[in-house]
């Protein structure tokens, strides 16, 4: 019998399949509580093709992303100032504390109070939602590179801007990978969760709310499928960020440390 | 002869430590200046004091103009393996880091003095202990500067290893007239080395 | 046990488990309670009136009838739907077109009363607009739900005015009436807001609000805004039917007569002066009747819109 893990996880898939056709079918509960999956994936394709699936999926992708880019910034910046202003690394730990807990979600109706339904707001909550890990990430990191190569950078005098392409970048590299792994998951989260509330705040139609959409024209089966095709961006999104190690092997700069 | 570096009465204290009491201390021309001690008797910190990275202390200091003229490095150092080179950039990257203006020729034959022009192209990861020292001093050296501080620098070497790169340094002072200020806690390396010795102990004279 | 027979175990279980489940919805359990479900505004006024005067309780009396009366306030209609297809409602008041997107995904039920017909205003802050060609991408429209007839009515506009019912599709925003009037005060010119009484004067309290379209322009007619709806389950019960339609006439005639008790009664629960409350009804702003009204239009419209999947006859909308 072969052992490997895909071969465990296909099987169990292919129960969980049979069990949903069965209940669907033969169970008592109406196509519109429980659609069966060929009729979920039917309306898979007809959003990719009439409802712009694959345009909404890019839509929330791409906010997400240039939320994580925003977020990284900041970061970088609140980091690297800390270092050298004792004021901004007191601050930015106060910061971290009181803002990490709060969930986007939360934030989202003071939000829009103060910026109204526009995509600003909604960039200020995606940002709020990565920004914070990648704060305590990066803090830690540039940290660590700093002091150690500190003698190094005052014996020969590094000016300001070299340290940080030739010293604080590369060295922290690794860890701004992954607090973008941390930052993709909970962002990708975050934006589901308020376009799924809260409609769409911003420009752009996305998957969140292509979802709520479905639900108000009673189309179940078309929220399972949206459900699916997040799923599936989801697991793809995490494995392409996972490979981007891969990337940083082939650069030279992991396991050296 | 006048003395490159004269220190006269120093003292430092670290906390509640006093380090150094009234320490005297002259560096002269072209010659190797051992500074031996245990570890914690301050070595490591009276090389950063001289190399101008620590000005948190009580005495005069004098030092000739010609160490810092018409160099922007006066003080390079090599330092333990540890806090070396950056894993990063290759060889040569590395030494053009602290030079950034320096012609290729010029690099070469740096490489070439320490025996490292064939691997000028290899990461840290694929060199020796021994090797990532010798880019370390030619990284020192491509400073231009007139005396050189060496803060145990090959410790983490084995006995004939150490012994060939402490001829190294020999040779480079010889050919390119440096003093060298060395650190290390090896009473053998120390008088294998050392044109003079200076023993620090916990009481400083 | 082998790796095999221990899914295939467990799969049976789960299996089991769920047609356990299904075994026991309430449909073989005798009548305990009725539950009605109603949303926010004077539209449904007429069930403030019901129980108030506990008219329900009177009628089911004479009818011999012991049952809980459970009165659940809904945000919006798709949330009615889904509790009367779990079981869990008796007799909803939604909008046609709500209705009508319910009955083509299969909803076993169907229009048993007029509940009342209303202005149905959408609502501007931005001066610079006076209609809905005025409206950039950049604005938002804060209405109910997808679906809703406030959204239908805005498409229905959208048509004829712009040629496009999909305009605005990407630019709603969806908030229950009093979360809309909330936004609406609070936000951006960016905002506009497409409710009913007595929320559109609450919002033309903003300054400079005004209102750019109407809904009886969009439909071209008189149309019911609110109706009553059960699924077939609960017309079967024809004592309990019968009891609930009694009723609701009877709430629709008390304020159709507008006494002075019921002005100040619907006074206090919408916090609107009573003076208004007049005006409108005498305005026929809202007016009160079992009638159903302009059911066509809609099925036709949403049928070309591909909302719906078909045009629905008389009988496939309204019990008897």
């Amino acid at each position: 019998m072969l052992k490997k893990p895909v071969v465990y996880r296909l099987f169990f898939i292919s129960i969980l399949i049979i069990i949903w056709e069965l209940a669907a079918h033969f169970g008592p509960y109406p196509d519109a509580l429980f659609p069966s999956l060929v009729a979920v994936v039917k309306r898979l394709g007809m959003l990719v093709m009439e409802e712009a699936l694959l345009l909404k999926a890019l839509n929330s992708i791409s906010i997400v992303l240039i939320g994580m880019i925003i977020s990284a910034l900041i970061a970088l910046t609140l980091s690297l100032l800390g270092i050298y202003l004792p004021f901004i690394k007191e601050n930015t730990k106060l910061l971290n504390s009181v803002a990490s807990p709060l969930p986007g979600i939360a934030l989202l109706p003071i939000v829009i109070l103060w910026l109204g339904l526009t995509s600003k707001a909604m960039m200020l909550i995606m940002v709020h939602a990565m920004l914070w890990p990648m704060v305590t990430t990066l803090t830690l990191a540039l940290e660590r590179v700093h002091f150690k190569y500190l003698r190094l950078i005052k014996v020969f005098k590094i000016p300001f801007w070299r340290r940080i392409s030739t010293i604080y970048l590369p060295g922290i590299i690794n860890d701004v990978f992954a607090g973008f792994e941390i930052a993709w998951s909970r962002g990708w989260r975050t934006l589901l969760s308020v376009e799924m509330i809260f409609g769409i705040v911003g420009s752009h139609s996305g998957l969140g709310w292509l979802i709520y959409e479905r639900r108000m024209y009673m189309d179940t089966a078309g929220m399972l499928a949206g459900l699916i095709a997040i799923a599936v961006c989801g697991v793809l999104f995490e494995s392409v960020l996972f490979k981007a190690k891969r990337w940083e092997v082939f650069i030279g700069t992991t396991d050296l440390h | 002869m006048e003395p490159l570096i004269s220190i006269k009465n120093l003292k430092k204290r670290f906390g509640k430590e006093q380090v150094f009491e009234n320490l005297n201390l002259e560096v002269f021309k072209e010659e190797i200046l051992v500074i031996m001690g245990a570890s914690g008797s301050g070595k490591s910190t009276l090389l950063n004091i001289i190399a101008e990275l620590d000005s948190d202390y009580e005495g005069e200091i004098w030092r000739a103009k010609e160490l810092s003229e018409g160099v922007t490095i006066p003080y390079p150092m090599v330092f333990q393996e540890s806090e070396s080179l950056l894993p990063w950039m290759n060889v040569m990257e590395n030494i053009r880091l602290v030079a950034p203006q320096i012609k290729d020729d010029r690099l070469m034959s740096l490489l070439k003095e320490v025996e490292m022009a064939d691997d000028h192209h290899k990461y840290p990861k694929e060199l020796s202990g021994g090797m990532k020292q010798r880019v370390g001093i030619a990284r020192a050296l491509a400073c231009r500067s007139k005396i050189l501080l060496m803060d145990e620098p090959f410790a983490s070497l084995d006995g004939m290893l150490r012994a060939k790169l402490q001829d190294l340094i020999r040779t480079i002072k010889v050919r390119d007239a440096l003093t060298v200020v060395f650190v290390t806690h090896d009473q053998a390396e120390a008088e294998r080395l050392g044109d003079r010795i200076i023993q620090l102990n916990t009481k400083m004279k | 046990m082998s790796l095999v027979k221990r899914l295939l175990v467990m799969g049976l279980l789960m299996i089991l488990l769920i047609a356990y489940s299904g075994c026991t919805s309430e449909k073989h359990v005798e009548k305990t309670k009725i539950i009605i479900a109603d949303q926010f505004g004077l539209a449904y006024a007429p069930l403030e009136v019901m129980k108030s005067y506990g008219l329900l309780e009177k009628e089911l009396k004479n009818a011999n009838l012991e049952v809980e009366i459970v009165w659940q306030k809904f945000g919006n209609t798709s949330s009615i739907r889904e509790a009367m297809l779990s079981g869990g409602l008796d007799v909803g008041f939604v909008g046609i077109p709500p209705f009508l997107i319910g009955l083509d995904n299969g909803m076993d039920w169907k229009i048993f009363s007029g509940l009342s017909e209303s202005q149905v205003s959408l609502i501007a802050k931005d001066s610079s607009i006076d209609g809905l060609a005025d409206l950039t991408s950049e604005h938002r429209i804060i209405l109910p739900q997808p679906g809703s007839i406030q959204h239908i009515l805005l498409q229905m506009a959208a048509e004829s005015q712009l040629g496009n019912y999909a305009a605005f599709d990407d630019q709603l925003v969806p908030l229950s009436h009093p979360d809309g009037v909330i936004a609406f005060e609070s936000g951006g010119l960016e905002q506009l807001h497409f409710t009913a009484p007595p929320y559109i004067s609450k919002d033309l309290n903003v300054n400079g609000a005004r209102t750019i379209l109407e809904g009886k322009d969009s439909v071209g007619e008189d149309y019911t805004f609110i109706v009553g709806i059960c699924q077939r389950e609960f017309y079967d019960q024809k004592a309990f039917y019968e009891a609930f339609k009694s009723a609701l006439r009877r709430s629709i005639e008390e304020i159709q007569l507008g006494s002075d008790e019921i002005l100040t009664l619907l006074s206090e629960i919408y916090e609107i002066p009573k003076d208004e409350l007049k005006a409108d009804l005498r305005e026929k702003t809202i007016s009160f009747s079992e009638e159903v009204k302009g059911l066509d239009r809609f099925s036709e419209f949403m049928f070309k819109t591909g909302t719906l999947s078909k045009v629905f006859t008389v009988e496939e909308l309204v019990w008897e």
